[in-house]
């Protein structure tokens, strides 16, 4: 897998998952594509670069989330993306000698799958977290339950929107230097 | 084999792939659970650098929202003049917010300055009242002051001005009107009642002279030294007096009984005088300037006790 092509895709698909997914909300649902580029990576590329892969796009969106510690100070909170990542592509790397990566349906299912994970370890850790004085989880639903039942429709709608994503990430696959035995899934 | 502990192992065999991303992600972990005081501040600073390449791309991003999905409604209005009236308000508000600031700090200033003259008078029937300066006299120190209460708050003539609690500032001078009055400082020019004070100098830990009480404090008889405001008294060489020393009112019949035991300065130097080789000269700062003075705590008596002011307005100069 050729770095730097991951890398301009890390960071395209982090700057639209921060900024102009904002266009496709609907009420609080936003599709996430930094997701959908996880699932393909993990589906194409060996295992370690893929979890080192995963590893890097959770990093970059755990420092691009900004939280306040008692009100007045910002800080970013590493781990919950990039554990959360890493979780998924353990969810996901068993799974991809069973799908067929080149059917864009494959990563509308995954990634659900995938977000659904990440989810799962993102509220586990700052309802933990919110067990220290002055660092309140950053969510705004009143319960982790109802902010759970947000997310897995996040998690819905990035599946959605990552069937014409992950289509056009397949187109792009010649790029991306992956190995013969990956181009054979 | 003693050897083979300290056999040189290639970094690429120690740090294999798998393991580093087991070492990364323990980091992670350990780092997600700390306690968030050690992660305020420099976590941000790092998101900021992070954050520093992807901006332009950011921008780019926010600016693509706005043209394929305007956010007429939900969002920032992007009407120009509603933008403008947004940012008139958000000023409007912040001022208020500062002006109410800057009021909570004036009354809790004024209550300091009346529990602070409450607890050096229990048991004498006055109240204070806290009154604004609203004119000094520019032409020279210790001028009158002009305050903005008169006669209907129950300001009488020679009604005792303070501040902090216990600091002399003067009394007022006669023929109140009705919504203003006169201070006179204590050290004015001119003023009868401050050309001369019967004070009593103090040891340094004592907090309010026992008018009632001789023994309290050395008496001193205190001149003002013309154009200083500063005072000066003799008293018999070796006294012990040292500078520092807090210089309170006595039982001065020229002051309301209101005044006594106030704080008039401190002892600021002690000279020797050869004409008078057994007495020494003290010489007394005043403890308040009246120059920057914005409000005062007035100790107004009332008026059916008649008593308490013993120095009353007959004692007037």
């Amino acid at each position: 897998m050729r770095l730097t092509v991951f890398a301009v895709f890390m960071i395209l698909a982090v700057v639209l998952d921060t900024r102009f997914m904002e266009a496709l909300r609907i009420g609080p649902i936003l599709p996430s594509l930094a997701g959908t580029l996880a699932v393909f990576v993990l589906l194409c590329a060996p295992r370690q670069a893929a979890l080192w892969s995963c590893f890097a796009i959770g990093l970059l969106l755990d420092f691009s989330e900004f939280a306040l510690y008692q009100g007045a100070i910002a800080y970013c909170l590493v781990g919950p993306y990039t554990l959360g990542f890493l979780f998924g592509a353990q969810l996901v790397l068993p799974l991809r000698s069973m799908v067929f990566s080149r059917n864009p349906l494959t990563f509308g299912i995954l990634t659900v799958l995938f977000m659904v994970a990440i989810s799962v370890v993102y509220l586990a850790l700052w309802q933990f977290r919110g067990l220290y004085p002055g660092s309140p989880p950053p969510w705004v639903e009143p319960t982790v339950l109802g902010e759970l039942g947000r997310r897995v429709l996040c998690a819905l709608y990035s599946g959605l929107v990552a069937i014409p994503v992950g289509w056009a990430l397949v187109l792009s696959r010649p790029i991306w230097g992956f190995g013969a035995a990956a181009t054979r899934r | 084999m003693l050897g083979a502990w300290y056999t040189v192992v290639p970094m690429a065999r120690v740090i294999q792939p798998e393991r580093g991303l087991l070492i990364a992600s323990g980091v992670v972990l350990i780092l997600a659970l700390l306690p968030t005081r050690w992660l305020a501040g420099w976590t941000a600073d790092v998101g900021a650098i992070v954050a520093l390449p992807l901006t332009p791309l950011r921008h780019a991003a926010s600016g693509a929202v706005e043209w394929v999905r305007p956010t007429g409604g939900s969002g920032l209005p992007i009407d120009p003049s509603s933008l403008d009236l947004l940012q008139q308000e958000r000023d409007t508000y912040r001022g208020r917010w500062h002006s109410a600031r800057l009021r909570i700090q004036q009354l809790e200033e004024e209550l300091r300055q009346i529990q602070g003259a409450r607890s050096l008078g229990v048991g004498e029937h006055w109240t204070p009242r806290t009154a604004e300066v609203v004119r000094h006299n520019p032409s020279r120190r210790g001028g009158v002051l002009s305050l903005n209460v008169g006669s209907r708050s129950g300001v009488r003539a020679g009604t005792v001005a303070v501040v902090d609690g216990d600091r002399l500032v003067g009394h007022i001078a006669p023929d109140v009107p009705q919504l203003t009055s006169q201070l006179i400082p204590l050290g004015a020019s001119g003023h009868a009642a401050s050309e001369t004070l019967a004070a009593r100098i103090l040891e340094p830990e004592a907090r309010a002279v026992d008018v009632y009480d001789e023994v309290s404090g050395r008496a001193i008889h205190l001149e003002l030294i013309d154009g200083t405001g500063d005072y000066r008294g003799v008293l018999e060489r070796g006294s012990g007096v040292q500078p520092g020393q807090p210089v309170r009112l006595g039982t001065d019949p020229a002051w309301n009984s209101t005044a006594w035991g106030m704080l008039v300065g401190y002892v600021d130097r002690i000279e020797q005088v050869p004409e008078q080789p057994l007495r020494e000269v003290i010489f007394v700062r005043p403890a308040v300037r009246t120059e920057r003075l914005s409000s005062v705590t007035l100790k107004i008596v009332q008026d059916h006790d008649p008593l308490q002011a013993i120095g009353g307005e007959e004692n007037l100069p």
